[in-house]
């Protein structure tokens, strides 16, 4: 809301600078944006927040100076010189039901002088940004800029009939604005029509068909109350603000109305001449008033946690417009609000307008609040140490968008019963330049791959080929009546090393205490290659997958080269982790270590060939260290393969001597021998 | 074997020899050295010339070639430690100019953290620290919890459907949306616990404004609620400035202006005063009557605070990032800065 100092004079006294105003009003919910000088008179600029329509209008801000710096307001109170004939002989006006108005009504004056305003009406407009166009134009914006009340003037000979009827608009109808645009209009917006056609578009704008021209001599004059809703589902509908739709959008004040048309009509008479018909026509009535709240005096304290003096707070109250009585010796008040003040209805409400006049700067920082402890949740810290043994890897953290393109599921091949989630508008401007054409993001992800896929191909596109990225975001899955499920998931993207990412994997396991496995049953995933990928188990659940690139997906995101892909449902691998330690008795004897080289089969998995050495004397093996496979199939034959690994002996209670170690060193290749095929090499 | 894994280990074989056979200082420790790296059986080079087996075929050339030059090298390396023993050079020379501290040291890249990961810990932290426990809750939300039970009134313009993510999928009935505020998890909060109540909620929200240089559709934020008997907004102003203290460093003033939401009453925008100017934090109120009552509680019983902010913002005024959308673009470039 735009406010020229100058014409704030007329309300109040204004006690200080224009600065000083700004910053005091700002301080008590006007919100000071800007101030310009236009030829001399500066310009305020306050945000009015959504629920003060009252303050959209030079009255309404003058009436908050007053309260703040506890001098008098002066609102001036319209005079009339009607003549003898009644307004209801010329117009009248039917509201029809559905009809989104509440109140119209309307004023005539005759033989008015079309011209240019006198200087200082010209001048206060032009401090606000608002360019002159005649006098009668010029005095319905000053009103509405005085009081907040939007107005509007039709020309007298536009009007076929007697009847303006306010009615819903119909199908197909248009409607050409004062702005010469042509607006499709459809059932529900409210518009402003004579017997024939649409003369305005209610709240919003009038018709270029009924606007004041040069020769005009009888002017309707229309203020009315339109349904706030309405008002703005309309102006968003067609694209259309304008300063009367920014005010009708809120709800104003229903007494206003009559104030702002006889205010209108007053100031018509003195700048454009004519003979004002006698008497308003009007439909609908202003909203009854609503009853007075209760205001507890103690609540206030209790509340804001200070004190103060009831008769400040009367003082207060009364400075805003409310009309108060004091009962039970002062510990309650009556209060009655404004009805310019429809966001008063409840004690609370008025507690905070005392509070705001009176002053947050008084309330001390300092409080009486307790001190408690917080114990940080098993998962919170779990979580950090997922977080810290992928950034040991060298991988960096992104955050990706939650909603995607459709197409990306496709590519990555999720095979689901249900389909996705989809919301009704799709995000815009998230798309990287090279992902344009994957069309709307509008899916709700079910998986994190395609998003860190595009990160890394992004990333390869700028020139750093060696991104590797992980993330932990929930993804998305439908259920049945009932909120979707969100697991919270980890993924990332790497190198094509599908070691080093199970590396990674092995290393969250040991953080959280897990034991993983491969298992071996699990179904393809198809977002991965058919033959390179392995799903992971822990204590039995599956709880994740790693795996090269499907050649689909790495095709579909133009990758140069291929990743290593891994996701893991956290929300189970977390349920699952064992936080605390416990300390294991140190052996104090001599470790033995011994290497084995084995000749297997190429379908012998190391899994296997562990198990053949663990289960010999598991109580005296430390380790089983994995060392190298070769192949030398001239020697070994085709299918056949050298392992060579290092085991790690040390008893608990004794050191153990050669005798036995060669023992164990027989049981391991006997084991290996008859449980898997294989042969020490010499 | 992959040739990068061979040729990283025949590096560090080639500089732990040197280093050791520099270190050696009579005949002794010298054939130590000698049998570790070079021995016939066990020798270190020997074990990692195994490895060449395993290098593939098209590679085998230039590992081949490579490992021909480390043993060279070596060999070279334990010649120069006999002759300098052999000259009798007993204690260490002054100067050597193979020694060149100004080589770049051997670093291990780290990964990490994206910076707003960093500014929710931070204020995880900070807030534990204040007593307000994390608490979660579902992104994809109804109306009772995103709009109804925080008292926004169904004509109200923040549930118009340009203004939200709503639902179109799935086989419900009921109307749901991704979440417009953390608002929501106050809620769910005070639906099953009685106060005390002192808890932060934090996550992505979800607005549809077109991503720009300010904008991003998806976004974070941080809501503290606290109701107890007989809290008051010198609580609040007491926390937040505990809270700015920890943030900021040093000791800050906090300033309330007022302002409007529909789930506080007293509603008020809160600024720090740090760095001789205000700082604009987010917004607070106390906890508005209808919301306390939509979840059974009695505003003549129990008082409360909220107070709420921007992720992003925080996070881009103390990294100093200008545009949001590099936060969602993870250019590793850019990540790796923070």
């Amino acid at each position: 809301m735009k406010v020229s100092w100058d014409w704030l004079k007329q309300y109040v006294d204004l006690p200080s600078s224009h600065e000083d105003v700004a910053d005091r009003l700002t301080m008590v919910g006007l919100n000071h944006e800007s101030t310009e000088i236009v030829d001399g008179d500066p310009c305020i600029d306050f945000e009015v927040t959504s629920n003060r329509s009252d303050c959209l209008g030079h009255i309404g801000i003058a009436r908050e100076i007053a309260a703040v710096f506890e001098v008098e307001l002066r609102v001036p109170e319209p005079k009339l010189a009607e003549s003898t004939t009644p307004t209801s002989g010329e117009v009248g006006v039917q509201i029809e039901p559905h009809a989104a108005c509440s109140h119209y009504t309307a004023r005539v004056i005759r033989g008015v002088k079309v011209g240019p305003s006198p200087a200082w009406l010209v001048r206060r407009l032009q401090t606000i940004g608002l360019k002159s166009i005649n006098n009668v134009v010029d005095v319905t914006n000053y009103v509405m800029m005085e009081c907040g009340q939007p107005l509007h003037a039709f020309d007298r000979r536009a009007i076929q009939g007697r009847e303006i009827i306010v009615r819903s608009a119909n199908a197909e109808e248009s409607f050409e604005g004062i702005d010469h645009q042509t607006y499709k209009l459809s059932p529900g917006m409210c518009v402003i029509a004579d017997e024939g056609r649409v003369i305005g578009l209610a709240g919003i704008m009038g018709s270029v068909n009924s606007e004041i021209v040069a020769d005009t001599t009888e002017v309707v004059i229309e203020a009315a109350a339109f349904d706030h809703a309405a008002v703005r589902q309309a102006s968003r509908a067609i694209k259309l603000r304008t300063d009367a739709s920014h005010r009708f959008e809120k709800a104003l004040d229903p007494a206003g109305v009559a104030w702002a048309s006889d205010r209108c009509c007053e100031l018509l008479l003195q700048v454009a001449g004519g003979e004002l018909l006698s008497g308003r026509v009007e439909q609908g009535a202003p909203l009854p008033t609503a009853d007075a709240i209760e205001l507890r005096m103690p609540q206030f304290e209790r509340l804001i946690g200070i004190s103060i003096e009831t008769s400040r707070a009367i003082d207060i109250l009364r400075s805003l417009g409310c009309e108060v009585t004091e009962e039970s010796a002062g510990a309650v008040l009556k209060v009655q609000p404004p009805s310019w003040r429809r966001d008063l209805t409840r004690e609370v409400d008025l507690l905070e307008e005392l509070a705001r006049i009176h002053g947050y700067d008084r309330i001390p920082e300092k409080g009486k609040i307790g001190m408690s402890v917080v114990v940080r949740p098993p998962r919170q810290v779990a979580l950090e140490r997922v977080r810290k043994t992928l950034a040991c890897y060298g991988l960096d953290e992104s955050f990706t968008s939650s909603l995607v393109p459709a197409v990306w599921e496709d590519w990555s091949g999720i095979e689901a019963d249900q389909a996705p989630l989809r919301v009704q508008q799709g995000m815009e401007g998230v798309l990287d330049r090279g992902m344009q054409a994957a069309g709307a993001v509008d899916q709700l992800r079910r998986s994190l791959l395609p998003s860190l896929v595009e990160a890394r191909r992004i990333n390869e596109f700028r020139g750093s080929r060696d991104a590797e990225l992980f993330e932990m975001a929930k993804v998305y899955w439908p259920v049945a009546n009932s909120l979707p499920r969100e697991p919270f998931t980890l993924a990332w993207v790497m190198g094509n090393e599908f070691p080093r990412a199970k590396g990674i994997w092995e290393s969250i396991c040991a953080e959280l205490s897990l034991v993983t496995e491969v298992e071996s049953a699990a179904p393809r995933h198809p977002a991965f290659h058919s033959a390179h990928q392995a799903t992971f188990a822990v204590q039995g659940q599956a709880v994740g997958t790693i795996g090269v690139i499907s050649d689909r997906l790495m095709q579909a995101f133009h990758l140069r080269e291929p990743v290593v892909l891994a996701e893991f449902d956290l929300d189970q691998v977390l349920a699952l982790a064992r936080l605390e330690r416990t300390f294991n008795q140190l052996s104090p004897y001599p470790s033995v270590a011994r290497d084995f080289n084995f000749v297997l089969g190429e379908a012998v998995r190391w899994s296997d060939l562990q198990q053949c050495v663990q289960r010999t004397r598991p109580e005296c093996i430390e380790s089983i260290d994995y060392r190298e496979t070769f192949r030398a199939p001239d020697k070994d034959g085709a299918d056949q393969k050298r392992v060579l690994l290092s085991v790690t002996l040390r008893a608990p209670d004794r050191t153990l001597d050669g005798d036995e170690v060669e023992q164990i060193c027989q049981a391991i290749v006997t084991s290996v021998g008859s449980r898997v095929g294989g042969r020490l090499l010499a | 074997m992959a040739i990068e894994a061979f040729l990283e280990a025949l590096d560090q074989l080639a500089q732990a020899a040197q280093r050791t056979f520099e270190a050696a200082t009579d005949d002794e420790s010298l054939e130590a050295a000698r049998i570790e790296f070079l021995g016939a059986k066990n020798g270190r080079l020997k074990t990692v010339q195994k490895g060449l087996g395993a290098v593939p075929g098209p590679d085998k050339r230039a590992a081949g070639q490579r490992f021909n030059e480390v043993r060279d090298l070596i060999q070279n390396a334990l010649q120069n430690a006999k002759e300098r023993i052999q000259a009798g050079s007993s204690g260490e020379s002054a100067s050597d100019p193979r020694f060149d501290p100004t080589l770049p040291g051997w670093t291990r890249r780290m990964g990490r953290q994206h910076p707003i990961a960093q500014s929710i810990a931070e204020l995880v932290d900070i807030m534990g620290r204040l007593g307000f426990s994390l608490e979660d809750g579902p992104e994809i939300e109804d109306e009772r919890h995103n709009f109804d039970a925080l008292n926004i009134p169904s004509d109200h313009p923040a549930r118009d459907p340009l203004e939200n993510f709503y639902i179109s999928g799935g086989d419900s009935q009921v109307l749901r949306l991704l979440r417009s505020q953390t608002s929501t998890v106050q809620i769910r909060v005070m639906e099953n616990r009685k106060p005390p109540i002192r808890i932060i909620a934090l996550g992505r929200v979800y607005r549809p404004d077109t991503a720009d240089p300010t904008h991003y559709p998806m976004f974070h934020q941080m809501e503290g609620l606290l109701v107890d008997r007989h809290v008051t907004m010198a609580d609040l102003k007491e926390t937040l400035r505990l809270f700015a203290n920890c943030y900021l460093g040093t000791d800050v003033q906090v300033r309330f202006r007022p302002s409007f939401f529909p789930f506080t009453e007293p509603s008020v925008e809160v600024d720090f005063f740090w760095n001789d100017r205000w700082l604009e934090f987010g917004g607070a109120g106390m906890v508005d009557p209808n919301v306390l009552r939509a979840v059974g509680f009695d505003p003549d019983e129990v008082t409360g605070f909220a107070f709420g902010l921007g992720v992003e913002r925080l996070c881009m005024r103390r990294f100093g990032i200008t545009d949001i959308r590099d936060l969602y673009t993870n250019d590793v470039r850019f990540l790796r800065q923070f």
